[in-house]
């Protein structure tokens, strides 16, 4: 008998798979067809048989030892607990992002805001008595909030101030405030109208007469208790004005980039710890 | 713990989990390596590289069987070892042709009957010694085939995963590498006749 070697390779394949029982059945008939009439064939296949049975008889073999790695070979090395420490760094910068954005849109958008009454005059039709109607209503307001600055005697020398309904007198909410209150914050700082833009003063119509020469600035009465520094101009002083609030700017961008920062890294410790 | 909790502990960094994968598969990764490299010694630093190799790639299984992962990785280690090998033949092939033959009966010990009669223990080592002698005559393509089909019992398409060839050269790989044992064997046909008839007795 020739080697196995011999044989077609395509034959000896089929015959290898038919052996193993990989052989789809199609093939399969084939093959079985062909084992009975080709006697070569069907001692190929009792010889691959043989083979197969041979090499399957290898013994396992016995480990030598164990194959368990080590934290050493599986290359781990103590790590300092930085997922603990961004955490915390997270939380701190949002929380302080959170209240500083809540300070800037509360009371400094406030302050520096357009009052109502400005707002409607730039966008009400001309002939609609606006001032008038807003007089009515900004001038409990005044009231209000001067009682709430704790300066409630002023209110007695404003008193001779003009009917709400005097819409000649009318003026908007922040300017009459900041007048009530100059003596009391620093020096000269409601005092300081805001510039306007240059040209923009002799634009403006006659209907709304400069504020700062219908009414005079109100003086304390010699019965009033003596001012009492508060906290709110000095913020006001501080931040406000372009320096101000760039400085708010930066910092609330800076907390917010930390606060993302930090998180990602946490993430990614947590990832790799 | 099953074997797929085992797998996901060892992703999320478990050594302990993984280690117990370990002694699940070494048994079985050392006898692939073992009778694919011829040697020991070489066998288990294979093995032993594999399993680190696996450790840290363990994100990289995606499912599937994961016999058929780490043999791909310890077969891919065999086959670096014998480049590395090729490169920097620091041994001859006679002299390591010499180190297999001996490696059974000092190198690790085969795993035997133990109520097996010692004539019939001597022939089969002999036998054992001839088969793998023939199989370390063949390419290493070949020889990883016939071991993973012949020997780990593995079929054709986990063989094709392990080698990372197609089913048909899987197939012609196993056909032409049994024909060419068979006929190396043919030098040890005394021998193959004990062992077939050994087969076909009831173990004693």
């Amino acid at each position: 008998m020739k080697g196995l070697q011999q044989f077609p390779p395509r034959d000896l394949e089929r015959l290898s798979a038919y052996s193993d029982g990989r052989l789809p059945p199609s093939e399969s008939e084939v093959i079985e067809a062909r084992l009975r009439e080709e006697p070569e064939l069907r001692w190929a296949l009792a010889e691959l048989k043989a083979t197969k049975q041979s090499i399957s008889s290898l013994p396992g073999v016995s480990l030598p030892r164990n194959f368990t790695i080590s934290l050493e070979m599986a290359g781990h090395k103590p790590r300092p607990p930085a997922y603990p420490v961004l955490r915390l760094a997270t939380a701190l910068a949002t929380v302080a992002f959170t209240l500083l954005v809540g300070y800037d849109a509360l009371i400094l958008r406030q302050a520096g805001a357009p009052s109502a009454g400005e707002a409607l005059r730039s966008v009400a039709p001309p002939g609609l008595d606006v001032q008038g109607t807003l007089a009515a209503v900004e001038a409990p307001m005044e009231e209000a909030a001067a009682q709430a600055l704790g300066v409630g005697e002023v209110l007695g020398a404003t008193s001779s101030a003009p009917s709400p309904f005097d819409a000649e007198a009318f003026e908007p909410t922040g300017t009459a405030l900041e007048k009530l209150i100059a003596p009391y914050l620093e020096d000269g700082y409601a005092a300081q109208p805001t510039p306007l833009p240059e040209g923009t003063q002799a634009a403006l119509p006659a209907q709304v007469p400069a504020t700062q020469t219908s009414t005079p600035p109100a003086t304390p009465t010699s019965t009033a208790a003596p001012p009492t520094p508060s906290p709110i101009p000095r913020i006001r002083t501080l931040l406000s004005g372009d320096g101000g609030a760039s400085f708010l700017r930066v910092a609330e961008v800076a907390l917010g980039v930390s606060a993302a920062a930090f998180a990602v890294l946490a993430v990614w410790a947590r990832r790799h710890r | 713990m099953d074997e797929v909790a085992l797998i996901h502990e060892a992703q999320r960094g478990g050594l302990e989990a993984f280690n117990r994968l370990v002694l699940e598969y070494q048994a079985r990764a050392f006898n692939v390596a073992y009778r694919i490299m011829g040697d020991p010694d070489a066998a288990a630093d294979v093995v032993q590289d594999a399993f680190v190799s696996a450790f840290r790639n363990i994100r990289a299984y995606r499912g599937g069987s994961f016999r058929a992962w780490v043999s791909r990785i310890v077969v891919n280690g065999c086959y670096d070892e014998f480049r590395r090998r090729k490169r920097r033949p620091a041994v001859s092939l006679e002299e390591l042709t010499a180190e297999v033959d001996g490696a059974d009966s000092d190198g690790s010990a085969l795993l035997t009957s133990h109520e097996e009669q010692p004539e019939a223990a001597i022939e089969r080592a002999e036998l054992a010694e001839a088969i793998q002698g023939c199989l370390h005559g063949l390419p290493i393509e070949f020889r990883t085939v016939l071991v993973l089909v012949d020997v780990m019992d593995y079929d054709y398409g986990e063989v094709a995963h392990v080698t990372g060839k197609p089913l048909g050269t899987v197939k012609s790989r196993l056909a032409r590498g049994r024909a060419r044992v068979r006929d190396c064997l043919q030098g040890h046909r005394e021998l193959l006749a004990t062992v077939i008839r050994l087969e076909d007795e009831p173990m004693r």
